[in-house]
């Protein structure tokens, strides 16, 4: 194990959140090229961790459900069309998997606390702990956490992750006004969980 | 707080980077399935050579019968 961290060459900094991809690292990874892949990985890592950390709210599933995302783009690389959206493509998939997961979940330890029928934990997963700067990230970290789940993935996607309300409604399967409606219910929700703390 | 400073606050949120031993991992993993996933081909683009060596040997029966009831 040690080997392997020694071994491993240090990560190149991840890009700003909406730092665009060029297009022709695309048509590369439709051609199944590896380079071209690992510049998709530096780009979209953080971000479809993030997102997958703050939907599952559990740091080891959170890894496990990145880890099937990035072999599922693997895999259905060369099959994608030349107009695909690349971050709605991987939030989809990752939101799908977390999704199919939760089927399962009650048979897991820890399965109840996943489906939202017990109270969601206060402590906050130790990485989003680290990432988050300053105190009011901290307390929105926490707010976002307690948001019921329909209303927590429309404000990643939509208010941390960037994408617009049409994608969201595409990528979810529901009309632009339902994701219009989410977004403005946990906006709410959000602020006033932060009042209530203050 | 108003609803500007919020979607600061959230976009200020970002991404989180994996461990790096768990993103090495990860990438690792992922070009192996890329290397061994195969290339995408249309279902023509699969029978299209079985379908040529077909006609042409259907083709080159025909000649030969042809040839064959001539003489």
């Amino acid at each position: 194990l040690i080997l392997a961290v020694t071994r491993a060459k240090p990560l190149p900094p991840a890009p700003t959140p909406r730092a665009a991809l060029p297009a022709a690292a695309l048509a590369r990874l439709r051609k199944g090229d590896a380079a071209a892949f690992e510049q998709v990985y530096d780009a979209y890592r953080a971000r479809v961790y993030g997102f997958l950390l703050r939907l599952t709210r559990d740091a080891s599933l959170a890894q496990d459900l990145a880890q099937e995302t990035w072999l599922r783009l693997a895999a259905n690389a060369r099959t994608l069309t030349p107009d695909t959206e690349l971050h709605a493509w991987l939030f989809k998939v990752a939101r799908n998997l977390f999704v199919s997961q939760r089927r399962w979940a009650i048979f897991r330890e820890n399965g109840l606390r996943i489906l939202h029928l017990l109270p969601p934990s206060a402590a906050i997963p130790s990485p989003l702990e680290e990432a988050a700067a300053g105190e009011l990230g901290l307390r929105v970290e926490r707010a976002l956490l307690g948001l019921p789940l329909h209303y927590r993935e429309v404000v990643l996607l939509v208010a941390v992750e960037g994408l617009s309300s049409a994608e969201v409604a595409q990528l979810l399967g529901v009309s632009h006004a339902a994701v219009r409606q989410r977004l403005a219910r946990g906006r709410a929700a959000v602020v006033r969980s932060l009042e209530e703390e203050t | 707080v108003t609803r500007e400073e919020l979607d600061r606050a959230l976009s200020r949120l970002g991404g989180v980077e994996p461990s790096p031993l768990v993103a090495h991992q990860q990438l690792a993993a992922a070009k192996q399935r890329l290397a061994q996933a195969r290339p995408h081909v249309t279902q023509l683009e699969r029978y299209e050579p079985w379908l040529l060596w077909s006609l042409s040997g259907m083709h080159l029966i025909w000649l030969l019968s042809r040839v064959f009831f001539a003489l």
